[in-house]
């Protein structure tokens, strides 16, 4: 009867050290993934921070919000990107390191930015132009165009009512043009802007893309675009998706690095 | 006679259980405790390395990384980085890490600016310990 009791004893006792030691395994093998799932959020992390940097000190462009109004401010002729953006993306893409992969994919040329979650675009088609992909997620347009330089007139070349509402405001050394009108989605509507020493043009035209158009001969223009939105947004750096993965646990994260100025 | 020696195997019996049950939760315990610095030592490395980069301050030479980092760290903690940038040079700094320390390291990548504007990129190691 003792013999067995002591059997009894010795087995709970064992069985409880085993469980003990599982569960202990188990605590060390979560808190080891927890770590790696930290490392990956900081190496896609420090992507973003570069992303951003090299926003900020290689382009000429300045990101405000507030509340549900996004402000994008850029000089035209843009800063060209696309070299600077293309080493970075080489470099991404060749880092051979022991147990962290990073690849970056969807590599596009121009320099778009989403305004996520409104599926709103901003890019520079070339380095005279900004185009603005938008739909019914922005309530509100308003862009503020300074040129260095006299304007000589401006006016509206189609024009088409409509229920969008757009405020445009162009300043030079001489006058400033301000005009707010409602425009109609998807039929061209031009504002042209003239600037007095050589009569070449600046246009902003509103069709199925907003497009402002700077011709060469005009002298360095700021514009500022401001988007007034539903909800506050998010900025994104749309061309870039970038995937880390750890390769021991096999975990990947994939996502559009968002941009932090100001926002 | 029969009664007593029955009482003394199961306080014996009990005692011994209860000692070996603080044994194994002491171990436990400790041992955890052990393994809880590393991580926060790793966070406190990102959180300084992040706030050095977003000051730029890896464009720099290893002595002024050096300082930056004398500044940021919490007191009785050393710090080592190491800059492999793309171009090829490396920036250390100068303290060698400890044999017999515990030691969290992580990595980041940086851009490099010369300037004003960003021209390079590398690979950041960093290692931290208390010392």
């Amino acid at each position: 009867m003792r013999q067995k009791r002591a059997l009894i004893t010795i087995s709970t006792f064992f069985l409880v050290g085993i469980l003990v030691s599982l569960f202990s395994l188990t605590l060390e093998q979560r808190r080891e993934e927890a770590g790696y799932f930290s490392r990956i959020d900081n190496y896609f992390s420090s992507v973003e921070a570069s992303i951003n940097k090299m926003i900020k000190m290689n382009t000429n462009i300045n990101i405000s919000s507030n509340g549900t109004a996004l402000r994008i401010g850029q000089g035209l002729p843009a800063k060209d990107f696309s070299s600077i953006n293309s080493y970075f993306i080489s470099f991404l893409n060749n880092l051979s390191e022991s147990d962290a992969a990073i690849n970056v994919t969807l590599v596009r040329g121009e320099f778009p930015l989403e305004v996520y979650p409104h599926g709103i675009v901003y890019k520079n088609p070339d380095l005279e132009k900004i185009e603005v992909f938008y739909n019914q997620n922005l309530t509100k347009y308003h862009v503020d165009i300074r040129v260095s330089d006299n304007i000589q007139n401006c006016q509206w070349n189609n024009f088409v009512a409509g229920t969008f509402p757009v405020e445009i405001r162009a300043e030079g050394h001489n006058k400033v043009c301000e005009t707010a009108a409602s425009v109609s989605l998807g039929t061209l509507a031009q504002y042209q802007i003239r600037v007095e020493s050589n009569l070449k043009d600046i246009y902003v035209n509103f069709s199925n893309t907003i497009l402002i158009t700077k011709q060469t001969e005009v002298p360095q223009t700021n514009v500022t675009t401001t988007f007034i939105l539903r909800e506050k947004p998010t900025l994104l750096f749309q061309s870039d998706r970038i995937n880390v993965t750890m390769k021991r646990f096999n975990v990947t994260k994939t996502d559009y690095p968002r941009i932090y100025e100001n926002l | 006679m029969k009664m007593d020696k029955k009482a003394l195997v199961f306080t014996l019996d009990a005692f011994v259980a209860t000692l070996l049950f603080i044994a194994v939760l002491s171990y436990l315990v400790f041992s955890y405790r052990e393994r809880a610095i590393n991580p926060h030592m790793e966070d406190m490395a990102s959180d300084i390395v992040t706030l050095l980069d977003y000051n730029d301050t890896f464009s720099a030479s290893a002595p002024a990384i050096e300082d930056a980092l004398n500044q940021t760290l919490p007191a009785g903690y050393k710090m080592q980085v190491n800059l492999t940038k793309n171009m090829g040079s490396v920036v250390s700094t100068s303290l060698k890490m400890p044999v017999n320390k515990d030691v969290a390291c992580g990595r980041r990548v940086v851009a490099i600016s010369s300037a004003g504007s960003i021209t390079d990129f590398g690979i950041l190691r960093y290692c931290i310990w208390m010392g």
